[in-house]
């Protein structure tokens, strides 16, 4: 067993610095020299990553401390690899890929590696998130100690261990009250989209399906509404390309996300091995940018939220030129007629347009002139008109195979005019189910959600404000769960792996009103008696207050204010199933035992159903759990119900199946043919023959005519916006989003030494020009405070945050760039909570602030242990 | 197909952060799996070949000459193998003081030459502007040499191994590695002493863990 005498940090050191921001890990840790190797008996379970979207295969070797490791030859061990191991083979194993578990009540090595062997992740490949995932499972000698291990109930002030069934009981005590006394929409649920189709289809039958409450949200929206929901609406899925599709490209439109950095494997696997040439469009020079620039394409360098103008000028340079694909528009985009078909979608009635009109458009507009666009955009003419000839120029017959790839940099920011342009630009390119030629978005997590219900949107009272008589619908958008917590309306909230304060816009402004309805409300817990708590809670509910549980892996910035935290069992766990960017479906293997009383989420939510009275809980298990989730995804893009019946044929359980199928697995939507399981490559599949039985969303585009939509990404809508919210005076734009070695709000990252070491404070790119300035130099520790943070009432607050200025070029003068969820430093203190008058989604990455020096820190220093090197090298 | 050279060659030409189609698909398919790394001094250019008959069992870190104060210049990097002959690393003096840098300026480090991630060589990918190497030919990892090889960027899960470092007089020695050597399983194992490489006499040797 590998231990860390070694080492000069003591675990309760670790611990509390894991929770403290700008903690400096330099010179302090040494790093390990050895691995144990798995003997060549080993069980070994397949398993996924994590985190992001691409979900690389990896396998888990698990063997008792007591056994003898494996050796250096083949057949002496389970990787079957002589060592010293030869590079890009996918057999060798970091130390940081190595833990101790609990299996079965015994301790075991754990060994989680990328497999080679898998059609994602080829070769072994992975990215540093991944690659680390050993460090995240539970290991009480370690930063991981800190799992939450039991119920805990707030009294008198402290949050304190108390039974399941205490807590499954003052939870379903206080939903059957707030329902009963103020109706379900006072009753509210924030779930993750992304934690497995077991869990996420458990708790959207609870709120969605039993309660059917229209209050109710995923993880990183105020309201339950679609992500790219311009290109949702041209009719293409934002997960409908294959990964094959990004080798095959010849040019990548890449908007609004770095692939090296957050998608990573979809970019080392599978675009720079097809060596397309990347038009990059980001505010940033990021990675991805440098190896745009270096490899023949062009990095667009554009100002914060100004995409929509970008793309439709781009397309107008297309339009002038006739370099469109009108063959490809002629077979697939809709006509005005078809438009017409569209009944249950309002936004595309309303912003919807035949080719005719959106030629008219673009081109009657003078807005979307090259030499307008260059000045509003801050990208220079040459630099866009290239952009156009790259994607859409014919050389002699053949049009270059242009793909489009987006993500929360260009829905984030202006949510429907810059998606819906986006989408617009990629069918005028010819692209869109074709080999090659291909719209996704990038994507964040991965595709876990398998909802057991709609969601009710005939309860919510929120209309879209331009709603004419006849929309489809009643112009109906769903309910912004935060307003109605401004409101006094949400009397329970149960959050599930969410930090919503620190997630959603104008945070500190949703901080001090939620603090305020739980915490500093008079009605508090004084007494672990069952009955008492649950009376003393109602008097909060009855009282202008709200009760929230919460339900997760660790304590986070939403635990303050919690009154219930309920300890959930998660990746390595339980045995689950979710899809990943390329609608792969694949087991997540339980390969240990979860720490104390954890529970997996969906046992948890059947406890509380149960209790509340609702029947069709009574699961056995997670399997079975799968098995009726699947039935929810018939006919859609996630369509597994062929891979349910496979099983059931054989006899066999689902779960089973899948582990089988091991790291590969299936894409979905999948069906049987004959007596063979088959897969789909790319949705709205333009060259599927037409002799093969498919669902219709294999062949066709995802609308009620099978065609494509150009919908209309209106610039206008943003600009007054924009500029309202946009830097004044000494301010400079303030934007956020993801960096390579971390992963979303850190839970995981916090408790890796390695990964934290890289980042041990949030940070501020901050340009020369800027830094000079101001007098600010790299390690420097800089305020940024914004005085015009609109909450979600038209409040105006106001946000600070300091950071560990890191000065480069990677921003353009005027731009900072801060990392999205870093706890205790949360970027979303300066975004104001503007949404999208469309869609209802916040403008995460519009914040800015005044910035300035406020100190130094001692990362600066010589033993300081963040790096300072410029990232867009080269 | 034994050498990486042509393809760090080609790689070359767009200025380091790129893989051209070739060479990254020959990645995906195991392709470059046949490239044994070659250690830098030339002397073993060939193939790494497997270790004949019983591989070294060290208890504990050899004692390696491998530079001098007087001889090495700023940003020229000197390789060496250590402790095993099939571990090639590079001596550099940054010009700026380092984490585990040590001479009178405190400037003078060692790290492995292969990225942690998938064994990439980082050869000739030096960057004196900015005390770091990368990125790596295969998937772009780049190491910061004055903060102890963090990454920069990397989608390494370790550091770049350190080689510790001790002056005496004029002379430059190795005497251990803060990290494991892509490929290894134990930095002692699975191989032979590098040449030059000196055993501790008697008790009191290098220590094995060491402040970097
Ligand atoms: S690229 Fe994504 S899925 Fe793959 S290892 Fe990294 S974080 Fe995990
Ligand atoms: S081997 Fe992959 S980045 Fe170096």
């Amino acid at each position: 067993m590998t231990d860390n005498s070694g080492k000069t940090v003591s675990r309760r050191e670790l611990l509390l610095a894991a929770r403290t921001p700008t903690v400096d890990f330099g010179a302090y840790d040494i790093p390990e020299d050895q691995v144990p190797v798995p003997p060549a008996n080993a069980q070994v379970l397949p398993t996924a990553c994590e985190y992001c979207i691409v979900g690389c295969g990896y396998k888990a070797y698990v063997w008792p401390v007591d056994e003898r490791p494996g050796g250096a030859k083949a057949d002496l061990n389970a990787y079957r690899a002589n060592y010293p191991v030869q590079s890009a083979t996918g057999k060798w194993a970091s130390p940081n890929m190595h833990n101790i578990v609990r299996r079965n009540g015994k301790l075991h090595h754990v060994v989680v590696v990328p497999d080679g062997e898998t059609a994602v992740n080829r070769a072994g490949n992975h990215s540093i998130r991944g690659g680390t995932l050993a460090q995240k499972v539970f290991n009480p000698t370690k930063p991981t100690a800190d799992r939450l291990q039991s119920p805990l109930l707030r009294v008198r002030g402290m949050l304190q261990p108390i039974s399941w069934d205490t807590a499954t009981s003052i939870a379903a005590e206080l939903s059957k009250h707030v329902i009963a006394k103020y109706g379900e929409a006072s009753w509210a649920m924030r779930y993750y989209s992304y934690h497995f189709w077991e869990n996420t289809y458990a708790l959207t039958k609870l709120a969605l399906g039993s309660i059917a409450t229209p209050n109710a949200a995923e993880h990183d929206k105020p309201t339950a509404e679609n992500d790219a929901t311009g290109l949702d609406d041209s009719g293409v899925d934002g997960f409908s390309a294959a990964y094959k599709d990004w080798q095959e490209a010849d040019v990548i439109y890449i908007s609004g996300v770095d692939p090296y950095e957050n998608q990573t494997i979809l970019f080392t696997e599978w675009i720079a091995p097809g060596g397309a040439k990347i038009v990059f469009v980001n505010p940033r020079k990021s990675p991805t940018a440098a190896y745009a620039e270096r490899n023949g394409g062009v990095h667009l360098q554009l100002l914060p939220g100004t995409d929509a103008l970008l793309n439709n000028g781009i397309a107008r340079i297309i339009l002038e030129n006739g370099w469109e694909d009108s063959t490809w528009i002629g077979k697939v985009v809709a006509t005005a007629e078809d438009i017409k078909q569209e009944k249950s979608s309002w936004r595309r009635v309303r912003f919807g347009l035949s080719f005719a009109e959106y030629k008219a458009w673009l081109l009657g507009d003078n807005e979307y002139q090259l030499d307008n666009v260059a000045r509003i955009t801050g990208v220079p003419a040459a630099k866009i008109r290239w952009a156009a000839e790259m994607l859409a120029q014919p050389r002699g017959q053949i049009r270059p195979k242009a793909s489009f790839l987006l993500e929360k940099g260009n829905y984030w920011s202006f949510n429907f005019p810059n998606s819906a342009s986006l989408s617009a630009l990629g069918l005028l390119c010819g692209a869109g189910g074709r080999p090659g030629q291909v719209m996704s978005r990038a994507g964040g997590h991965q595709r876990g959600m398998m909802k057991a219900a709609g969601y009710p949107l005939a309860k919510s009272p929120a209309v879209y404000h331009d709603f004419r008589p006849g929309d489809p619908s009643g112009g109906k958008i769903p309910l912004n769960t935060d307003e109605w917590v401004f409101q006094g309306k949400t009397r329970l909230t149960w959050a599930l792996g969410t930090t919503w304060v620190t997630a959603l816009s104008a945070g500190q402004s949703i901080r001090d009103k939620v603090s305020a309805l739980t915490r500093r409300h008079a009605a508090q817990v004084t007494s672990f008696d069952k009955d008492q708590a649950i009376a003393e809670l109602k008097q909060r509910t009855d009282n202008g207050g709200m009760v929230l549980i919460q339900q997760d892996i660790y304590q986070n910035d939403l635990t303050e204010y919690a009154d219930l935290v309920l300890p959930a069992a998660g990746w390595g766990e339980e045995d689950f199933a979710r899809a990943q960017g390329e609608r792969r479906l694949r087991i997540y293997s339980k390969f240990y035992d979860a720490p104390g009383e954890a529970k997996p989420d969906w046992w948890i939510v059947a406890q509380v159903a149960k209790k509340m009275g609702f029947s069709g809980y009574d699961w056995k298990d997670s399997n079975e759990v799968f098995e009726e989730a699947v039935g929810k995804s018939k006919g859609g893009a996630y369509d597994a119900t062929a891979v349910v019946e496979f099983a059931k044929k054989q006899g066999r359980r689902t779960h089973d199946l899948l582990r089988e199928m091991s790291t590969t697995g299936i894409q979905l939507p999948a069906r049987l043919e004959g007596d063979k399981l088959v897969g789909t490559d790319r949705l709205h599949d333009q060259t599927f023959p037409a002799n093969r039985d498919a669902s219709k969303i294999v062949k066709q585009f995802n609308t009620a005519s099978g065609k494509a939509i150009l919908m209309k990404g209106d610039w206008l809508t943003v600009k007054p916006v924009r500029e309202k919210f946009a830097p004044k005076a000494d301010e400079i734009w303030v934007i956020n989003g993801r960096i390579n070695e971390l992963w979303q709000t850190m839970y995981d990252d916090l408790r890796k030494p390695f990964s934290k070491r890289r980042y041990p404070s949030n940070f501020l790119f901050i340009n020369p020009a800027d830094a000079k300035s101001r007098g600010i130099e790299s390690g420097d520790l800089v305020s940024v405070e914004n005085d015009f943070v609109v909450n979600i009432l038209g409040e105006v607050t106001k946000g600070s945050l300091s950071l560990v200025a890191y000065v480069t070029d990677e921003v353009a003068a005027g731009v900072g760039y801060t990392y999205s969820f870093y706890p205790g430093q949360n970027s979303n203190t300066i975004v104001p909570a503007v949404t999208d008058p469309v869609t209802g989604v916040y403008n995460y990455k519009i914040g800015k602030g005044r910035v300035r020096k406020i100190g130094e820190t001692p990362l600066k220093q010589v033993d300081g242990g963040m790096s300072f090197v410029p990232r867009s090298i080269g | 197909m034994t050498d990486q050279t042509p393809k760090r060659d080609a790689a070359a030409n767009c200025d380091g952060l790129c893989v051209s189609r070739r060479t990254a698909l020959a990645i995906s398919a195991g392709g470059v799996a046949a490239g044994w790394i070659i250690p830098e001094s030339g002397a073993a250019a060939e193939a790494r070949p497997q270790p004949q008959g019983a591989a070294t069992e060290l208890n504990t870190y050899p004692r390696k000459r491998v530079g001098s104060l007087s001889k090495l210049k700023d940003g020229e990097p000197i390789s060496f193998t250590y402790p095993l002959e099939q571990q090639p690393n590079f001596l550099v003096k940054l010009g700026a003081p380092a984490q585990g840098g040590v001479g009178p300026d405190r400037d003078i480090v060692a790290f492995s030459s292969l990225c942690t991630h998938m064994g990439g060589n980082l050869r000739g990918r030096y960057r004196h502007d900015l005390k770091a190497i990368g990125p790596c030919p295969f998937h772009f990892s780049t190491f910061d040499l004055a903060k102890s090889g963090i990454a920069v960027h990397a989608s390494a899960t370790e550091r770049l191994p350190q080689v510790r470092l001790e002056i005496e007089g004029d002379d430059i020695y190795a005497v251990g590695v803060n990290g494991l050597v892509y490929g290894f399983r134990h930095n002692l194992r699975d191989g032979t002493l590098a040449s030059g490489a000196v055993l501790p006499q008697g008790p009191g040797g290098s220590q094995k863990t060491m402040r970097g």
